[in-house]
């Protein structure tokens, strides 16, 4: 305050303190008064134009607010409407409704439709429509009216996908109006697909054509029973036994008849899901896979059905990454359908985290290097270790691959037994990736460990039988390179950092020398966690999601809508997962007009949901208050001049 | 021609004599620039009547020496003038006639305002010692007139000049022949700057009273708000007007301070100039503009306009005073 005073104090003095005019007597003022008149008119004119500007500034603010004038999609260019139609899309959207999940996709491929110029490509994943390409929306709404559903549960997804931008070559919008409960035949297909589409027509990154895939999310929670929890359970922290995941899940009918289910946990590897640009939106399809457990129900009107679930197979399966477990539910009544194409009556999703990776080094945190100090002290996923690796392994006795398969004496002291196998070896780093590690303890059985990854900055076969994480009271002394022999070990029974799956990916490690090590490492764990801070950062991931990266587990509610006689025990605040993934697709960078991408089917649809804003005012108002702003600027304008050219 | 009351007339004293360096006329008008003068001619582009034969052609047909015309003889012609070999050919009697030269009246007005009296910036508009300090606008514009008086009375055109400022401040009685230069001199050196400028109602008093169509030559800086618009008054009567607008370098591009309070040497007005970064640059363009309005109102008449800077040389102006068609070598 005392500066902004002063301030004004010193421009009052120079304005005071200003050389005064120095007179001079000319022949004439009469240029000189044209002059000040001229100069005045120019500032006249320019203050004239910047206040029209702020007034038509403010109009167009004050119409924008009243409108709520967004910027809208506009006219659709060649779209391409791929609409599914596969078994699932019978689903009725409520009970005793005639409307029906495919008749949904219509009503959103007929609002695309509304907006839509030029060719028209419109394809159905059943197969029986299409693609065929027309010129005007009236034929395009025909053949949307044709389509029914297909015999088929499978859906065409690559080859209509694939043949509908072949025929729809200049298209960049295409539209994929599914329930998401689809079974695909190849998944990697479609994501090549999506790959191609995304940048099509170039043999150059120059050239390439932007294609952008909108899934619209036409699912719909069916009758009413629903799975009311879903939660796992996480257990102490036991280095024998690293995934200890089990769930609990929770059935309830809520209706007043008893019914017969099918129950289905499946398992997804979060990266598809997560990374769906570059696997391509086959994650958001259901499963093709072999389920993690199947069972059918029947629960009587009113009752409940729980159980708890083994989920260390499901964490094995996908290794070191976290895995998103689903659990769904569907009303086995008609057997016609396929069990994938059947409706889904419910789901509720759980994603099992990765733990920390334990990270022991030689001397502690002291003898790190920086980079590493600091990639440790922001990494979430990263775990220090501070201890001797011979401390840690005290005792242990490690015979390494090739060289021998295990102690043929009778075991006295602790000792590892590595497999014969290598998973990736450089001439720099060795990494052993197995799940058939023995340890062994005096006067014990055996122990094998479920999954181990064990890595080592350096070629396994320089270091000797003893050296290797065995109680060395000295130093090793310098091998052939002239390096010393100190470990610096990457330990964990479970590694699941996917920096280290990549890192020792034998496709992908470029390691030549070992002084490379450190930087590709550096960069690889940069990149992971920033990967990782990005993903748990995302605002449509949401908060919740950060705990993920702490390896605690979340549990998500059912998507069942509460319904009356229902006593879901759901909060309801709780996110359906579906929602959530189409929220993902968004921020990940397929386009999708449903920001919220949610399947609750009061709320207004993808398409929809972009015109559909409430506005402040209805039409009456609206065109008043329009009104009263043109003639309001109008007035200004014709003022304002009038003062100009006076 | 009495003077009229609400001026007043100078009776120089007519010598008759030669420009030769008297007192008055070496102070303002040296002796190179006199004979300068001599060899000029008056010239008019249109044709006028004169009372006394002159050295430019007539309307009026008579004992000239150039021919004009034919017209049938009538009874009463001198047989003097008719074309006999015409006769012989035609069998009609055929009067030759002949361009009769007359005088051409060249009235001379001078504008005495205050604004005249601001000293000029160059010298190379002098060709005396006095010249070299206190040289006015005012200076300069006598000599110009001195200048067209000279070539008029050497052409035998009557000269009729006057000074004027809000209204007419000093009249000539009409000179004729060269040897009315020292008068035309001394009357010039009597002329004084004062008052503002009233173009308009000096105009209107000069040609209140009968005159003959003639030149009109109009001295000034046009500085004033009507501009050369009341010239347009003369239109109707025919005559021929060259206006000649004197400015000085200092009009055309001043130096001023950044901050600066000009003064109205007519009105006493002032204007607070704040500091502009192209201030000179709009002035330039105004005193263009102003230039265009004079020559546009003398365009639209068929009249001639001269730009004379004060900066140019003398001769300069002189010749584009001859450009005007004017005045002829």
């Amino acid at each position: 305050m005392i500066y902004l005073l002063g301030a004004a104090v010193a421009v009052l003095l120079i304005y005071l303190l200003r050389p005064p005019a120095q007179k001079i007597l000319v022949p004439s003022s009469l240029l000189w008064e044209q002059l000040v008149e001229q100069t005045a008119n120019r500032r006249r004119l320019l203050r004239w134009l910047l206040s029209l500007l702020l007034s038509a500034l403010i109009v167009l603010l004050l119409v924008s607010m009243i409108f709520r004038l967004e910027p809208r999609a506009g006219s659709v260019l060649d779209p391409i409407l791929l609409v599914d139609n596969t078994g699932s899309m019978a689903s009725l959207k409520r009970p005793g409704e005639a409307e029906t999940r495919l008749d949904v996709a219509k009503q959103r491929a007929n609002e695309i439709l509304d907006r839509s110029t030029g060719t028209i490509t419109i394809a159905d994943l059943g197969g029986s429509v299409g693609p065929v390409q027309v010129q005007n929306t009236q034929e395009a709404r025909k053949l949307i009216a044709s389509i029914r559903l297909a015999p088929s549960a499978t859906a065409r997804i690559p080859e209509q996908l694939f043949t509908s931008t072949n025929v729809g070559a200049n298209s960049r919008s295409v539209f994929l109006i599914s329930d998401q409960q689809t079974v695909l035949d190849d998944l990697q297909a479609l994501a090549t697909l999506s790959s191609q589409s995304e940048g099509e027509d170039g043999e150059g990154s120059q050239s390439r054509q932007s294609r952008t895939i909108d899934v619209i999310d036409v699912w719909q929670p069916a009758p009413n029973v629903g799975i009311t929890q879903f939660s796992a359970n996480r257990s102490m922290p036991d280095t024998l036994n690293a995934l200890p995941d089990s769930a609990y899940l929770e059935i309830l009918n809520g209706g007043a008849e008893s019914i017969s289910a099918r129950l289905r946990v499946d398992v997804f590897p979060t990266r598809l899901i997560l990374d769906v640009k570059q696997s391509g939106a086959a994650a958001i399809f259901g499963s093709d896979r072999e389920p993690l457990f199947e069972r059918d129900l029947s629960i009587e009107a009113g009752a409940d059905w729980s159980a708890a679930l083994d989920l260390k197979v499901a964490h094995h399966r996908f290794g070191i990454e976290p895995v998103a477990v689903r659990a769904a539910i569907s009303l086995t009544n008609d057997d016609a359908l396929a069990a994938d194409a059947q409706p889904l009556d419910d789901q509720a999703w759980i994603v099992l985290g990765a733990e920390r990776t334990r990270l022991i080094a030689p001397g502690g945190a002291r003898t790190l290097p920086r980079w590493l100090t600091r990639i440790i002290a922001t990494s979430e996923q990263l775990e220090l270790v501070r201890a001797q690796p011979q401390a840690a392994a005290a005792g242990v006795t490690l015979y390494p691959a090739g060289t021998a398969n295990g102690p043929s004496e009778a075991l006295t002291t602790p000792c590892m037994v590595l497999p014969p196998t290598l998973s990736a070896q450089s001439s720099s780093a060795t990494l052993i990736d197995t799940n058939s590690v023995t340890l062994s303890l005096p006067n014990t059985t055996p122990l094998q460990m479920p999954w181990t990854r064990v890595v080592a900055a350096g070629p396994l076969t320089d270091l000797g039988p003893t050296s290797w994480m065995r109680t060395a009271p000295t130093p090793s002394p310098p091998n052939e390179q002239g390096d010393t022999q100190t470990m610096t070990l990457l330990l964990g029974p479970s590694l699941e950092s996917p920096c280290l799956r990549w890192l020792f990916d034998p496709q992908a490690s470029q390691l030549q020398t070992r002084a490379e090590f450190p930087a590709l490492l550096e960069r690889i764990l940069s990149t992971a966690i920033a990967s990782h801070h990005r993903q748990h950062n995302s605002q449509a991931w949401g908060d919740t999601d950060r705990e993920l990266v702490n390896g605690a587990w979340r549990e998500f509610g059912s998507s069942k809508q509460p319904t009356a006689g229902a006593a879901l025990r759901i909060s309801a605040g709780a996110l359906t997962v579906p929602a959530r993934l189409g929220a993902k697709l968004t921020s990940i960078g397929t386009r999708s007009h449903d920001a919220a991408g949610s399947p609750i089917p009061d709320q207004p649809s993808s398409v929809s949901a972009l015109n559909d804003g409430k506005p402040l005012l209805r039409w009456p108002g609206r065109a008043m208050l329009a009104a009263l702003a043109i003639v309001l600027l109008i007035s200004e304008a014709m003022t304002r001049l009038a003062g100009v050219t006076e | 021609m009495p003077p009229t009351p609400a001026t007043s007339s100078t009776s120089p004293p007519s010598t008759g004599a030669p420009v030769t360096g008297a007192g008055s006329v070496d102070g303002l008008f040296g002796r190179d620039f006199l004979r300068r003068l001599e060899k000029l001619k008056l010239a008019s582009r249109r044709l006028v009547s004169g009372a006394q034969r002159g050295e430019h052609r007539s309307r009026k047909r008579g004992s000239g020496i150039e021919f004009a015309d034919y017209r049938p003889y009538v009874e009463g012609d001198s047989l003097r003038f008719v074309d006999w070999p015409a006769y012989l050919r035609f069998d009609k009697l055929l009067v030759r006639q002949f361009e009769e030269e007359g005088d051409l009246p060249v009235y001379l007005l001078l504008d005495c305002s205050e604004s005249m009296a601001t000293p000029i910036r160059s010298s190379q508009a002098s060709t005396t010692p006095r010249d070299s300090a206190n040289l006015t606008k005012f200076d300069f514009a006598r000599r110009v007139i001195a200048a067209i008086a000279a070539l008029g009375l050497d052409n035998l055109d009557r000269i009729i000049m006057a000074g004027f400022a809000g209204g007419l401040t000093k009249r000539c009685p009409p000179m004729r022949g060269s040897r009315q230069i020292h008068r035309t001199l001394a009357f010039l050196e009597s002329l004084e700057t004062g008052a503002d400028t009233n173009l308009e109602l000096s105009v209107t008093q000069f040609f209140n009273e009968p005159r003959r169509r003639g030149l009109v030559v109009v001295v000034s800086d046009f500085l004033h708000e009507e501009g050369a618009s009341p010239l347009t008054k003369l239109a109707g009567l025919r005559h021929d007007l060259l206006a000649v607008r004197v400015l000085d370098g200092r009009d055309l591009a001043p130096r001023l301070p950044r901050r600066a309070q000009v003064i109205d040497a007519e009105t006493g007005n002032s204007v607070i100039l704040e500091e502009q970064p192209d201030r000179n640059d709009v002035y330039r363009e105004l005193v263009k503009d102003h230039a265009d309005q004079v020559r546009d109102v003398c365009r639209r008449n068929a009249w001639s306009f001269v730009d004379a800077n004060t900066d140019a040389p003398f001769d300069q102006v002189l010749l584009d005073l001859l450009r005007a068609g004017h005045m002829r070598r």
